[in-house]
């Protein structure tokens, strides 16, 4: 009997070293595995307790910002607000559910903060630092009201730093309500999510003129003494397509523009007969680039999101006499030169689109402007939006 | 004397400690309300080694500290893991069980009642559980009704049972053991014990493992399985048994996984979790997350998350004190549990009498087999039984029983070696 006590107790002892074993193998061999699991819940709390740092505008108002709420034990879990929903596209939107857009993707990692090996150790709460950009809030305010219930997009960069001022895209959404509007956002035809600033591929229509002007101008080729007042076939002549097409390249049509948020290359022309040079398309952003290098000699800067005092980068486009006799041509009123034209995209066959890209003020340029308005011809509207915001970001 | 008070106090301070922590990470100060808990177990743990000291002269030393580290411990995961009045109950059982431990260690003709009307307590018992089938309830509002409630309180009857059971087994195999060994009828080719001293036993034990499972109390059949094979074996000594028993059980698990859907559901869970793992399987991978979480030195008390598993405080209290307390603790618990189970069999082995070796051995296997198969359990080695882990886990009943089998186990090792030294003086 003893000896029968005795394998007793050593069965029951071996079963706890198998136990022992096996708790090794969770805790330590298969936990790095583990614990990265989508579906393991502390991944969420512990991103939900992390203090995000604020985004602000240039001159320090709050477009983000995180608040505490009651988390389970005095443990404070944040919750982000968005106090303004004209900076929905660019500020973007910080989701537990859908991850981060526009500009809380771009920052997400000096927003979010670090901690080191000992803070973690320690559970020091982590605390990410706030970024300052370099739009306008209220110009911003103003683009958003003007632009309305119209579908389009107004764009405005700083001609000498490549500050990116204002950027509104329309229809928007509420980011403060992303989770529970998604299913909607994405299923909406109208795209509300898409930013299309700097992702919506338009052709520029009557601007061929402008880009061909350039294209001329850059050849050294005489162009008409009075431009606008010849058709764009007649203008154009003398540009080959290959001539048209290299001056595309040349003012960066052809490529992403140089920005950290989501942003389309333009599109040629396939010239198959149905499709001319008013059909290369591009998006507002570049647009705006290209009247930067005309109101800025020349020079096409490589936008800004953050707030700084260091100068852009500069890229030469066109030599200072093109620029300068781009800007002879542009037609200037209440101190905005501006280029403004329709297109109809060929494509969707739907309705034409009204451009106005512009600088101002005319005689000394600061800021550089794209605005598109889609599905409607309608020239007045597009100058009084621009007029409007383009005096909230002027002095 | 100062070994023994150091000893007896370094559960104490393990326990303060982590209310301090819970306390300072909960409240963010130190909120006196929150030591109720701490400072009774305090008080029943001096007082009753006070009393054993005084009037058990050799009891065992280890194991009074011993299980007040692991109530400690898991009054502090009450603390955490549970709403308040929990806790409240949790240490009123607590005190209650303080007294039935001194109670079973301490009063005069206690071994001698147990043995002796040993058919008077098992039918107890059962009567008791059968109750539950007219009365019985379940304090969370669904799911199995294994509860009697009388004002506030629940008391699970198959808990007490599983300790009548011990003394029932401990006193029958005592008295038959000789003749379950030696008579036997022949069968074919095995000799097998003569039905008519196996038959009472294989019919109490029968009975009540049927009302067990009528009672969907998974858990507690296997563990009334498990305990009768462990003390069968140790009276008889013959392997042929435990082996024909798993056996048995195996095949008795493959009939239950086509007839109840708890069997099948948690075999499924077991077999392959990740396939369902927020279906189904939902407990098990949070429980085994919760493992991982914690690595090798934990999150700290109160700052992980182990509420994300359904019913943390009952049966995967293992997994929070994994993810708090990290292997460091989970390797503390094994071998707390490791050492319990080891000094029930010492005190069994230095027991000189049948029923008491017996009593010994079967407390030592029911405390073994329970904490494995929970452990084993929630780390996906076994299919997952819902049995509590001794001490820790949330549960009046099981903490009231668990105690006074303790109470038990310190008479039988003061008794034993008291036997020792006087008959050392008389050499």
């Amino acid at each position: 009997m003893t000896v029968a006590v005795i394998r007793l107790m050593r069965a029951l002892l071996l079963s706890f070293f198998v136990v022992a074993g096996a708790l090794a193998y969770w805790q330590v061999i298969q936990a790095p595995q583990l614990v990265v699991r989508a579906d393991n819940p502390r991944l969420v709390q512990a991103e939900r307790q992390i203090q995000r740092g604020r985004l602000l505008d240039r001159s320090g108002m709050v477009l983000a910002y995180s608040a505490p709420e009651h988390g389970p034990g005095n443990v404070p879990v944040f919750h982000r607000h968005y106090p303004e929903t004209a900076t929905a596209h660019l500020v973007g939107y910080y989701s537990l559910r859908y991850g981060t857009g526009g500009c809380e993707a771009v920052f997400d990692s000096i927003l979010r903060g670090k901690r080191n090996r000992l803070e973690e150790l320690l559970h020091r709460p982590q605390r990410g630092e706030d970024v300052m950009l370099s739009a306008d809030l209220t110009a911003m305010r103003i683009a958003d009201t003007e632009l309305g219930d119209h579908i389009g997009t107004f764009i405005a960069l700083d001609i000498a730093s490549g500050a990116l001022l204002a950027m509104v895209s329309h229809p928007s959404y509420e980011p403060n309500r992303l989770d529970e509007t998604w299913e909607d956002l994405i299923a909406d035809p109208s795209a509300p999510l898409l930013n299309r600033a700097t992702q919506g591929i338009y052709p520029v229509g009557d601007l061929a003129r402008w880009i061909g002007l350039a294209g001329l101008l850059s050849a050294g080729i005489t162009t008409p003494s009075r431009p606008s007042e010849v058709s764009l076939a007649v203008l154009l002549a003398p540009l080959s397509r290959m001539g048209y097409v290299a001056t595309a390249h040349q003012l960066g049509f052809t490529q992403t523009p140089p920005i950290a948020l989501p942003a389309s290359s333009g599109r040629l022309p396939s010239f198959d007969g149905r499709t001319t040079e008013r059909d290369l398309a591009v998006t507002p952003l570049h647009m705006a680039r290209f009247a930067a290098a005309v109101a800025g000699d020349g020079q096409m800067p490589v936008p800004v999101l953050q707030h700084s005092t260091e100068l852009a980068g500069m890229e030469r486009v066109f030599s200072e006499n093109v620029a300068h006799t781009l800007r002879a041509l542009t037609p200037a009123y209440d101190g905005i030169a501006s280029w403004i034209g329709v297109a109809l995209p060929v494509e969707t066959g739907r309705a034409s689109l009204t451009w106005l890209v512009g600088y101002a003020p005319a005689t000394h340029p600061q800021v550089a402007f794209a605005l598109v308005l889609e599905d409607e011809e309608n020239r007045s509207a597009a100058m009084s939006i621009a007029r409007r915001t383009m005096a909230a970001l002027l002095p | 004397m100062g070994w023994s008070v150091l000893v007896s106090g370094l559960p104490l301070i393990f326990t303060f400690v982590a209310f301090v922590q819970l306390s300072l990470v909960e409240d963010a100060q130190l909120t006196p309300a929150r030591f109720m808990a701490p400072a009774l177990l305090a008080v029943c743990a001096l007082a009753a080694t006070w009393l054993l000291q005084r009037q058990l002269p050799y009891y065992d030393r280890v194991l009074l500290p011993l299980i007040t580290l692991l109530i400690g411990w898991g009054l502090a995961e009450v603390a955490r893991l549970a709403p308040p009045v929990f806790l409240l109950r949790q240490t009123l059982w607590m005190v209650l069980g303080s007294g039935a431990l001194l109670g079973a260690a301490l009063l005069p003709q206690g071994l001698r009642w147990l043995e002796r009307f040993r058919y008077t307590w098992l039918l107890l018992g059962l009567f008791l559980l059968g109750m539950t089938f007219f009365l019985g309830v379940n304090p969370s509002g669904a799911g199995a009704r294994l509860w009697l409630g009388a004002a506030g309180f629940y008391f699970q009857p198959s808990e007490l049972l599983k300790l009548l059971m011990i003394v029932f087994l401990a006193s029958y195999l005592s008295q038959r053991q000789a003749a379950l060994v030696e008579v036997n009828v022949q069968l074919h080719r095995w000799r097998i014990p003569h039905p008519a001293y196996v038959s009472p036993l294989l019919f109490m034990w029968g009975f009540s493992i049927v009302l067990l499972l009528w009672q969907r109390d998974l858990g507690a059949a296997v563990l009334f399985f498990g305990v009768f094979l462990a003390m069968f074996y140790a009276a008889t000594g013959q392997g042929i048994y435990v082996l024909a028993s798993c056996i048995l059980l195996i095949g008795a698990g493959a009939v239950g996984y086509h007839i109840f859907d708890v069997v099948a559901l948690r075999v499924d869970a077991w077999l392959n979790p990740w396939e369902e793992a927020s279906g189904r399987s939902f407990q098990i991978v949070q429980a085994l997350l919760a493992f991982a979480s914690g690595g090798v030195f934990g999150q700290g008390l109160g700052q992980g998350l182990p509420g994300a598993i359904p019913v943390v405080h009952t049966d995967f209290v293992f997994a929070a004190v994994g993810e708090e307390y990290g292997l460091i603790g989970t390797l503390g618990l094994v071998v707390a549990f490791m050492l319990l189970v080891s000094r029930a069999f010492r005190i069994a082995l230095s027991c000189q009498r049948m029923f008491e070796r017996l009593l010994a051995v079967g407390i030592g296997a029911l405390f073994g087999l329970q904490s494995l198969v929970i452990m084993a359990g929630t780390l996906k080695m076994i299919p997952l039984t819902g049995v509590t882990l001794p001490f820790i886990s949330y549960g009046g009943s099981s903490l009231l029983v668990s105690m006074t089998m303790v109470g038990l186990l310190l008479r039988l090792s003061s008794h034993a070696i008291a036997l020792q030294h006087s008959r050392g003086e008389k050499m």
